[in-house]
């Protein structure tokens, strides 16, 4: 019985049944806001949000990394060795796929596993999957490869029955790789999901 | 439950600053290749009748000369006489003597007069000649004869307008050299640290001004038609969203934040609707969104990845890339929706396509054997030309005037712009110092 709601479910999603959610950015993005409008104005130079910083002129922004910093830092990146995470529940988690390819591979689908159980024990927590893709090519094709792998698993979560609202889900194309080099290992560690658990709150 | 900030005033970010200084460029124009049949001309320094400030004048005449050089020199069109070449030096037109530079067979002469008027302002005069005309007569042959004031922290647009002039004059096309361009810088690419900036930069690469700074990605950039705003994606918050943020002012708008994929806008020619993709149905789709009533309009369907629209200069129709025969091609389809039409059928991969400003034609991103490459095809056939043959191209931007393609690239490891005329004659380079430049985006103005 419970594959046969499975197997419905998952039909369901094909067939794009939406379901509705808390998520602040699910209803329509630019819509009629209660306050009407709700301007916000900001003096100048500050910011919304940490991370971003509007209209501000940058004027000799050198950021160099130092040598060994570099050292430190390529050593993630050259090798390609792809970053393997530790199967914890409630750490990141990297799966990776295969050239042209959005299914998840037996050992993946294990972790997974792991990771929802953990969110259903805390309903509190919020996963963020996070579809990637290797750099050839378009930049915007690539964002919906890469959408296509996280798909996948949102699609794996959901039916071990989590709940949209903890589930946030984000395609990043090419625009983070993991690894650099015109090489099928490097490619490969960059046709990556990742499973972020955020800070709530 | 949050609401989403619709308006967001920043302070505002003049972007035609006052700054004339010659601070580095960001981008440096290189030329690599230009027209086989270029018109040989040559630039007479301007000459400068000075007051008081002798130092600045000479270095304001220089900086003059050495912008419309480099501009026209960039262009492809033209080759320059060598200055210690030069027959004369003549100020007025009355001092020119036509013959000795029909001897050094220049076609076209350019000469100036500069004077200071105190505090900073100058009277700009210059004028264009056709030397073999001019010989016969000096009157017919004067091509242009104008006159300017301005300060002296106005030399490159002033320099620029006068590119344009003759450019406009000598090769019958308007001049891009007053024109913008936008894209995205990524400090710190091969680390945890990075920074995204989109930037806007003259056409020829100078006086940067960055319009937007993020610990994460800033994708496609997207120019309205009048020139006043940019569209693009933006990462922060950890999501997909797009905004339309004002240049001169940095007033920012969200205008799209669905769960999952909003991405890829494209302005209509009319500027009141934004093409883009979104996912919410399930699958990568095109819609338009009216920019007044944020009504949305599907205008595709099924299981494929549609994504990159790109409207035709009509508006009557949009091209975009699909996977639905298997790998990407172009298509097009109406803007009220329906059937879509394939477009490309060389090759296994084409995307990122965009109209040249007649219609005509589409410039595109193809994909051959593992190599990407910037190529071009007719809408009446599907003859497809390449114009590069580098091997990891993407998103190409046509000039204003529909002469050169701007697009990224990869040169010595590092993510850099190039540019190449549609007709594969003229190419240059633009080496970025710092960072890696991806997503370039050309203005009209």
């Amino acid at each position: 019985m419970r594959n046969f709601l499975a197997l419905i479910f998952t039909v369901l999603i094909f067939t794009g049944c939406t379901t509705t959610g808390n998520d602040d950015y699910a209803s329509s993005g630019y819509g009629n806001d209660a306050n009407g409008g709700g301007d916000r104005y900001a003096a100048a130079g500050q910011t919304d949000d940490d991370d971003v910083t509007v209209g501000r002129m940058q004027s000799g922004d050198a950021e160099e990394v130092s040598p060994a910093e570099f050292r430190q830092l390529t050593k993630y990146s050259a090798g390609h060795k792809c970053e393997s995470s530790r199967l914890v529940a409630g750490l990141e988690q990297h799966y990776y796929f295969n050239f042209d390819r959005s299914d998840v591979g037996k050992a993946d689908v294990k972790s997974i596993n792991v990771e929802a159980d953990y969110l259903l024990q805390h309903p509190s927590k919020v996963v963020r999957v996070e579809g990637n893709a290797d750099d050839r090519g378009s930049r915007e094709y690539n964002v919906a490869l890469g959408m296509r792998r996280a798909n996948s698993v949102v699609q794996m979560l959901k039916q071990a029955g989590i709940p949209e609202r903890q589930i946030k889900i984000v395609s990043y194309g090419a625009e983070k790789p993991a690894a650099f080099g015109e090489n099928e290992s490097a490619w490969r560690c960059n046709r990556r999901v990742d499973l972020v658990f955020p800070k709530v709150g | 439950m949050k609401s989403v900030n619709m308006f967001m005033k920043i302070s505002a970010l003049i972007l035609f600053s006052a700054f004339s200084s010659p601070t580095l460029a960001a981008l440096s124009l290189e030329l690599t290749q230009g027209i086989d049949a270029a018109i040989p001309m040559a630039t007479v320094p301007f000459h400068v009748s000075t007051a008081s400030n002798h130092y600045a004048d000479k270095a304001f005449a220089k900086q003059l000369n050495d912008i419309i050089h480099r501009d026209l020199l960039n262009s492809g069109h033209f080759r320059f006489l060598s200055s210690s070449k030069f027959p004369q030096s003549p100020s007025h037109m009355n001092q020119v003597k036509y013959a000795s530079w029909q001897q050094k067979d220049i076609d076209d002469l350019l000469i100036g007069q500069i004077q200071t008027k105190g505090g900073g302002l100058y009277q700009v005069n210059y004028q264009l000649l056709d030397v073999f005309s001019a010989a016969q007569n000096p009157a017919k042959g004067l091509l242009l004869n104008k006159s300017f004031n301005v300060r002296s922290r106005d030399v490159r647009r002033l320099a620029h307008r006068i590119s344009d002039q003759i450019f406009e004059q000598l090769i019958g096309k308007k001049g891009i050299f007053s024109t913008h361009i936008a894209y995205v810088v990524v400090k710190n690419l091969h680390s945890k640290n990075r920074r995204y900036q989109l930037v806007v930069a003259d056409a020829d690469g100078y006086n940067p001004q960055v319009l937007l700074t993020s610990s994460e990605p800033i994708m496609s950039p997207e120019w309205s038609p009048d020139g006043r705003k940019l569209a693009y994606v933006s990462f922060e918050k950890h999501r997909a969203a797009i905004y339309i943020q004002e240049v001169a002012t940095g007033t920012r708008r969200l205008i799209s934040a669905f769960r999952g994929i909003n991405g890829a806008p494209s302005w209509s020619p009319d500027g009141k609707e934004m093409a883009l993709v979104l996912d919410k149905t399930g699958r990568p789709k095109i819609y338009t969104m009216n920019l007044a009533t944020k009504k949305l309009r599907k205008l595709t369907s099924g299981w494929s990845i549609d994504t990159e629209p790109a409207w035709s200069p009509d508006g009557r129709y949009l091209v975009f890339t699909s996977n639905r025969s298997g790998g990407p091609q172009i298509y097009k389809v109406s803007r009220h929706g329906g059937g879509a039409k394939r477009v490309t059928y060389d090759g296994r991969y084409n995307a990122s396509a965009t109209f040249t400003p007649d219609g005509k034609e589409l410039v595109m991103l193809h994909g051959d054997k593992g190599r990407f490459m910037i190529a071009k095809q007719s809408l009446n056939d599907s003859r497809l030309l390449t114009l590069t043959h580098s091997d990891r191209d993407q998103s190409p931007s046509i000039a204003p005037n529909g002469e050169m393609v701007l697009y990224a690239t990869n040169a010595g490891g590092k993510q850099v712009l190039g540019m190449v005329s549609v007709d594969a004659t003229i190419r240059l380079r633009l080496p970025a110092q710092e960072g890696d430049v991806r997503e370039p985006a050309w203005s009209i103005r």
